[in-house]
C-alpha cells in the first residue's frame, strides 16, 4: 500500500517534507516512527487523513500522516 | 453636569456619533464615573468612542459595548501573553485578568510586549496593568502575581468568560484546561517554538487538548531548543485573540473547536487538523 507521510518543523531536518512510501500491510503509525528514526517522544500530534491518531492504528492504501513534534512555548 | 446627564453631555458632544477621549476624560472628571462607566453609558446610546472607530463594521456598537462587558483571563503575561493582552484592550475587552509569577528578565528583551529597560526586574502582571492605563484607562485589570494553580484556580479566573492560554509548559497547560473545562469555561491554546506555532480551542464538552496536553508532558518541547523568536508570539498571540473574540460575540464560524492550527513561517505553510 502507497502512504503519504508529511513531517513538520524541525522533523524535516535530515529527513524530507512530504514522501510517499510503499509499505506492508498492517503497518501502524509507530512503525513509520521507527522506520524514520523518529523518537516517540519527539512527535506530539500525529494526524491520519487530518485527523489525531493513536500510534497503534494501522494504516491503509492512500493514507496521509502528518507528524508535529511538541511546542510549548509562550 | 453630573451622573444623571452626562449622556446630554455626550450626545452634544459627539460628532457624527463619535465621542473623543477629550470629552470622554472631561466627563470622567467631572462625575467621578470610570472610564468604563463613560463607555458604557455611551456605547447603550449608539455614541461610539473614537478609539472604536476602526473597530467598527467589524465590531457592531452593540457588539462593542458586549466586548466592554466581557471578561477574559489570560494566564502567562510573556511572550504570547504580552501581545495579547494589549490586543484585547486596544479592542476593547473591559475585563482582563492577568496571571503570571515571573518578573521581566533581560532575556524577555527580544519578544516580550511589556518588557524593556524601565521594566526589568518588575513583576510582569503588575507591570501590564500599570502600563494598560496608558492604551485603555476602559479596561479594569486584575493582576496576580501567582502561578496558576488549580487549587485556587477558581478563584483566579473567578469571572472570566474565556481564558487564554500564554503558559510555558505542558504541565502546567494540562491544569489549566482541566480547569477551565470543570469550571466550564472556553480555553483558547496557543503555543510557540522557533519557527513555529500552534493554536487550538477547547470548547466546554472537550476533553481533547487535555489529552494532547497529558501525552506531550515530559516530551522534549521544541522551545527549549529553538528558542522563541520576536515574530512568532504575536503571529500566535493575533490568531488566538481572534478566536475569542468570536466566541465573545458568538461568532461561531471557523473557530478551531477541537482542531489543532499548525503553522510554520520558516516555509509559510500551514496545516489544520481535527484533535
Amino acid at each position: 500500500m502507497k502512504v503519504t507521510i508529511k513531517l513538520f518543523a524541525t522533523l524535516r531536518r535530515d529527513r524530507f517534507d512530504t514522501q510517499v512510501f510503499q509499505f506492508e500491510d498492517d503497518t501502524t503509525i509507530y512503525d513509520i516512527l521507527d522506520k524514520l528514526n523518529i523518537r516517540t517522544e519527539d512527535a506530539a500530534i500525529v494526524f491520519l487523513n487530518g485527523k489525531h491518531a493513536e500510534l497503534e492504528q494501522k494504516l491503509s492504501d492512500g493514507d496521509i500522516v502528518s507528524i508535529f513534534p511538541p511546542i510549548g512555548g509562550g | 453636569m453630573d451622573a444623571h446627564n452626562i449622556l446630554d453631555y455626550l450626545r452634544e458632544n459627539a460628532i457624527d456619533g463619535v465621542l473623543s477621549h477629550k470629552i470622554i476624560e472631561y466627563a470622567v472628571n467631572v462625575t467621578k464615573l470610570s472610564f468604563q462607566e463613560v463607555e458604557r453609558i455611551s456605547l447603550a446610546n449608539g455614541l461610539i468612542p473614537k478609539r472604536y472607530v476602526r473597530n467598527q463594521r467589524l465590531i457592531k456598537p452593540a457588539e462593542q459595548l458586549t466586548l466592554l462587558n466581557s471578561c477574559v483571563s489570560v494566564v502567562g503575561c510573556g511572550g504570547l501573553g504580552g501581545y495579547t493582552i494589549e490586543m484585547l484592550a486596544r479592542l476593547g475587552v473591559g475585563h482582563l485578568i492577568c496571571i503570571d509569577p515571573d518578573y521581566f528578565r533581560e532575556e524577555d528583551l527580544n519578544r516580550q510586549r511589556f518588557c524593556n529597560l524601565k521594566t526589568l526586574g518588575q513583576p510582569k502582571a503588575e507591570v501590564i496593568k500599570e502600563e494598560l492605563k496608558s492604551i485603555n484607562p476602559a479596561v479594569v485589570v486584575k493582576a496576580h502575581t501567582t502561578s496558576f494553580l488549580p487549587e485556587i484556580g477558581e478563584t483566579l479566573l473567578e469571572g472570566a468568560q474565556v481564558v487564554i492560554d500564554a503558559l510555558d509548559s505542558f504541565e502546567a497547560r494540562t491544569d489549566l484546561a482541566e480547569t477551565c473545562k470543570r469550571l466550564s469555561i472556553p480555553f483558547v491554546h496557543g503555543a510557540i517554538a522557533g519557527w513555529y506555532g500552534q493554536v487550538s480551542v477547547q470548547d466546554l464538552e472537550s476533553s481533547k487538548l487535555i489529552a494532547l496536553f497529558r501525552s506531550s508532558c515530559g516530551k522534549r518541547e521544541l522551545q527549549k531548543e529553538l528558542g522563541n523568536p520576536s515574530f512568532a508570539p504575536p503571529f500566535i498571540s493575533a490568531i488566538q485573540v481572534a478566536e475569542t473574540i468570536k466566541i465573545l460575540l458568538n461568532r461561531s464560524t471557523a473557530i478551531l473547536s477541537d482542531r489543532l492550527f499548525f503553522c510554520d513561517l520558516l516555509t509559510i505553510s500551514f496545516e489544520i487538523g481535527h484533535l
